[in-house]
């Protein structure tokens, strides 16, 4: 089932060949599976992200192996150069096979 | 007014005064009160500021600390400097008015001789002075935070009669702390709708997407020279006080964001000079001015110290204004070609028996005050010994609140926060609701009785200790120890975090870490961590009805606490005792 | 209770929203974890502190459940691999890694993370000629202060 996630490029206009920044956003618990439920004592098992992959005009531009000591709702950005007009694709994974994916178009500054 | 001859002298020196001898004794005799703050002037900048006003619009006693202690390495210079030491350090005279507004050293002899301090009217008539003298395109007047709480009329107002007053005082620039206990939604609503003064800050950030809720910086055209000055709100915020004030903020010292805007606004806005104001406390700040170059002024808040000298760490001039609105700092500038050429500070004391209230705000003030006059004005009591906030462990006000809520509660121990803003009342005085509402005035009021595991007791108390006597001062909070009634403890301020409290005692039995205790607190998160918590009354309510009950009280002038490796409260550098 | 536990029961009672920092009781048991973690990732090599490994971190932590950090190399992003980030004394100190290309302009991660309890966070850069950089930080995790 995708989550909701959230992608913003930063500044909001560029140009081509800028570094830009591109901050994502995936909500999802992260939990560790080391916490129990305060009510029913129970182990929560864990439920974290794996793998977090970018691809740019389809092709796999950096990628992130993660654990669940990323914060709940992991908040992640990087630097991209952007020397094309084409989609930016983030992708992540989770330990249960949970797959979401979010596309963003780089588009440059008329 | 009871002045000697001395005294005059000493009020002419202080003040700044340059005539000698009898003539300063003439002049001074016939003074008006605008006179008693004369200042030579420099060049064409003139840099008002205060901070931590904790909204006391009239004039109070406020006592600064009587033990003022953190690491041995730490002591003894300014942040942690108070007492003789204080007056040795800053060669500050015996008996002087300065000694009165800056020390506990005989302050309530001093508080007969010299009045109240404070008071926004007095203030007014001062800052009016120097505008006229000045110029208002020449004056930039900087408020440092910690102005909106602190009183009833403020907390009754939601902050609004600060606000106005704010205004009509003319302050330019704000940063803030205890302004975000109103809630971020009234913070928005009084800064978009109320508030002239812009309100900045690089270091708050919506907790999402780190993008700053404020604007970082704003630049002004001061006496011909262009001003950058760059916001630094309380950085532990979210820590000091409830999170769900700013949920959805985050805050953080945030010095490499802050280095970022220094370099822009030297290299891309061709600023004359940057300005850092800041609620980020006293020693934080000159640990920061070593880190983030460019600074050329740091105007800092939050630890309520008075310095009248300006320290410098490499070229960055760092002053704090104390707090209540005992003083206005003023600093005046001749700028060349991007550099302070000449310079000169006073932190005027606002001696309100010297100075004439200014008609119009002293109107403004009584009118918020007129629908909470007669409820605050209430005398419900008086008080037998010297009733005061400030100092590292305990207090005697904090004292006679601890009494209330034992009363209330019926708890084994009573914690009181260690914040350190409040009132003083000198011993046979009357104690007035407002009195009370000056140590206790926050929005989150309640007292909470709960059980606690004697382990997890120390434990915080431990980290506690950590904020307040680490070595670093980039990991201290800047406030002082919980006070606690009910229990007794040694403590070594050099041990390591955790070792730091020995000796313990709970009403005289020693303390069992394996015991579960009853616990009563307001102020804080830590009915939280407690089982079996129950909500009471606000504490106010609690202490007013406990005066009224006692009709006198008398707290104990002894600490609960003693300090094992500093022998004195106010000791000289490397915690040497004078 | 030990000071994890109750920094766990102090951080789920405090934060309304954060998933808190989680604790085993066995986790202090093994003070080895953290050079196992680190000997996964380095094989053995002994990093060398480096100021071009800018590892920008808070002093106290508001909430040890969100941490704050960013990491950046101060080298040309054709000569890095990886940046990989630990947290010392947390029960399972290896957070993170994130590899790069020179599409990416310039070797960056910011981030959040869980901190269990006050300590040194460290963060290594991994080059492309096999070697590697690291820079540290301790970060205080606290309960509470005063006004």
């Amino acid at each position: 089932m995708p989550r909701k996630a959230l992608v913003k490029i930063k500044p909001r206009r560029y140009k081509k060949g800028d570094i830009v920044t591109v901050a994502t956003v995936i909500m999802h618990p992260m939990e560790t599976g080391m916490r129990k439920d305060k009510k029913t004592g129970k182990v929560i098992p864990a439920h974290y992200i794996t793998d977090v992959e970018v691809y740019y005009a389809g092709e796999k531009v950096t990628y992130m192996k993660t654990t669940s000591g990323l914060s709940a709702n992991p908040f992640i950005a990087f630097n991209i150069k952007v020397d094309k007009e084409a989609p930016l694709k983030i992708v992540w994974k989770d330990n249960t096979g949970d797959v979401t994916e979010k596309v963003v178009k780089i588009k440059f500054a008329q | 007014m009871n002045l000697s001859r001395r005294d005059f002298l000493e009020l002419a020196a202080v003040l700044g005064l340059t005539a000698t001898g009898g003539d300063a004794l003439a002049k001074l005799a016939k003074l008006k009160p605008e006179e008693i703050f004369q200042f030579k002037p420099v060049g064409t900048v003139t840099l008002l500021h205060i901070c931590d006003l904790h909204a006391h619009l009239k004039p109070l006693y406020f006592r600064e600390p009587s033990t003022l202690l953190s690491h041995p390495s730490l002591v003894g210079e300014p942040g942690f400097l108070c007492g003789e030491a204080y007056l040795e350090y800053y060669g500050i005279k015996k008996g002087s008015i300065r000694q009165y507004f800056d020390t506990a050293v005989d302050f309530v002899e001093l508080a007969h001789k010299y009045g109240k301090m404070g008071g926004v009217a007095h203030m007014a008539t001062l800052v009016k002075q120097i505008i006229s003298e000045r110029g208002r395109d020449k004056v930039l007047f900087l408020d440092s935070g910690d102005t909106w709480q602190g009183t009833a009329v403020a907390l009754f107002t939601n902050a609004k009669a600060v606000v106005d007053v704010q205004n009509a005082l003319g302050i330019d620039v704000m940063v803030g702390h205890w302004e975000f206990t109103y809630g971020k939604d009234r913070v928005m609503e009084l800064i978009d709708n109320h508030l002239k003064a812009e309100f900045i800050s690089q270091n708050v950030l919506d907790s999402m997407w780190e993008e700053r809720v404020f604007k970082p910086y704003t630049i002004k055209e001061v006496g011909g020279a262009k001003i950058g000055i760059i916001g630094n709100s309380y950085p532990y915020t979210p820590i000091a006080n409830p999170k769900e004030f700013i949920e959805g903020w985050t805050f953080g010292v945030r010095m490499d964001t802050l280095q970022e805007l220094v370099d822009e606004l030297k290299n891309d806005k061709k600023v004359d000079l940057v300005v850092l104001l800041s609620h980020d406390g006293f020693s934080l700040d000159i640990a920061l001015a070593k880190k983030v170059k460019g600074i050329d002024i740091l105007f800092s808040g939050h630890t309520h110290d008075p310095a009248p000298k300006p320290i410098f760490v490499g070229n960055t001039m760092i002053v704090i204004a104390g707090s209540h609105g005992k003083y206005v700092g003023r600093l005046d500038l001749e700028v060349k070609g991007k550099k302070i050429t000449k310079y000169n500070y006073k932190l005027i004391p606002v001696a309100s028996n010297f100075i004439k209230p200014d008609p119009q705000m002293e109107t403004l003030i009584n009118n918020h005050y007129k629908p909470y006059e007669k409820k605050l004005n209430q005398v419900i009591g008086k008080t037998q010994t010297l009733l005061y906030k400030r100092d590292t462990f305990y207090s005697t006000f904090d004292r006679v609140i601890s009494e209330a809520i034992k009363e209330e509660t019926d708890a084994e121990i009573v914690f009181t926060p260690g914040y350190r803003w409040g009132t003083t009342i000198l011993p046979e005085e009357e104690i007035t609701v407002d009195n009370i509402y000056e140590m206790t005035a926050i929005t989150y009021p309640d007292v909470y009785r709960f059980e606690m595991k004697g382990s997890q007791l120390k434990m915080i108390l431990e980290d506690i200790a950590d904020n307040v006597f680490n070595e670093n001062p980039l990991y201290q909070q800047g406030g002082d120890m919980s006070r606690l009634l009910g229990m007794e403890y040694e403590i070594k301020i050099t041990a390591p975090m955790g070792k730091r409290l020995r000796n313990i005692y709970v009403n005289g039995k020693p303390f069992d870490p394996n015991r579960y205790y009853v616990l009563a607190a307001w102020g804080g998160n830590l009915h939280r961590a407690g089982r079996n918590a129950k909500k009471f009354r606000p504490v106010y309510d609690i202490v007013i009805d406990y005066v009224k009950r006692k009709k006198v009280v008398a707290p104990p002038l002894k600490s609960n606490v003693k300090v094992i490796d500093i022998n004195c409260g106010c000791p000289k550098k490397g915690g040497i005792c004078p | 209770m030990d000071r994890r536990n109750f920094l766990k029961t102090m951080s789920i009672a405090v934060s309304v929203v954060a998933v808190s920092p989680t604790f085993s009781k066995k986790a202090h048991a093994n003070p080895d974890k953290f050079q196992q973690a680190l000997m996964k990732i380095t094989g053995g090599k002994t990093p060398t502190p480096s100021d071009k490994v800018q590892l920008k971190a808070p002093e106290i932590a508001e909430n040890g459940a969100v941490v704050p950090i960013k990491v950046l190399v101060n080298l040309p992003v054709e000569q890095v691999k990886a940046i990989h980030v630990f947290a010392k004394d947390n029960p399972n100190p290896y957070v993170f890694s994130i590899y790069f290309t020179p599409q990416n302009g310039r070797a960056f991660i910011s981030t959040r993370i869980k901190l269990a309890k006050t300590t040194v966070v460290h963060a290594l850069a991994e080059l492309n000629d096999g070697s590697f950089l690291e820079a540290s930080q301790k970060v205080k995790v606290t309960i509470g202060g005063c006004g």
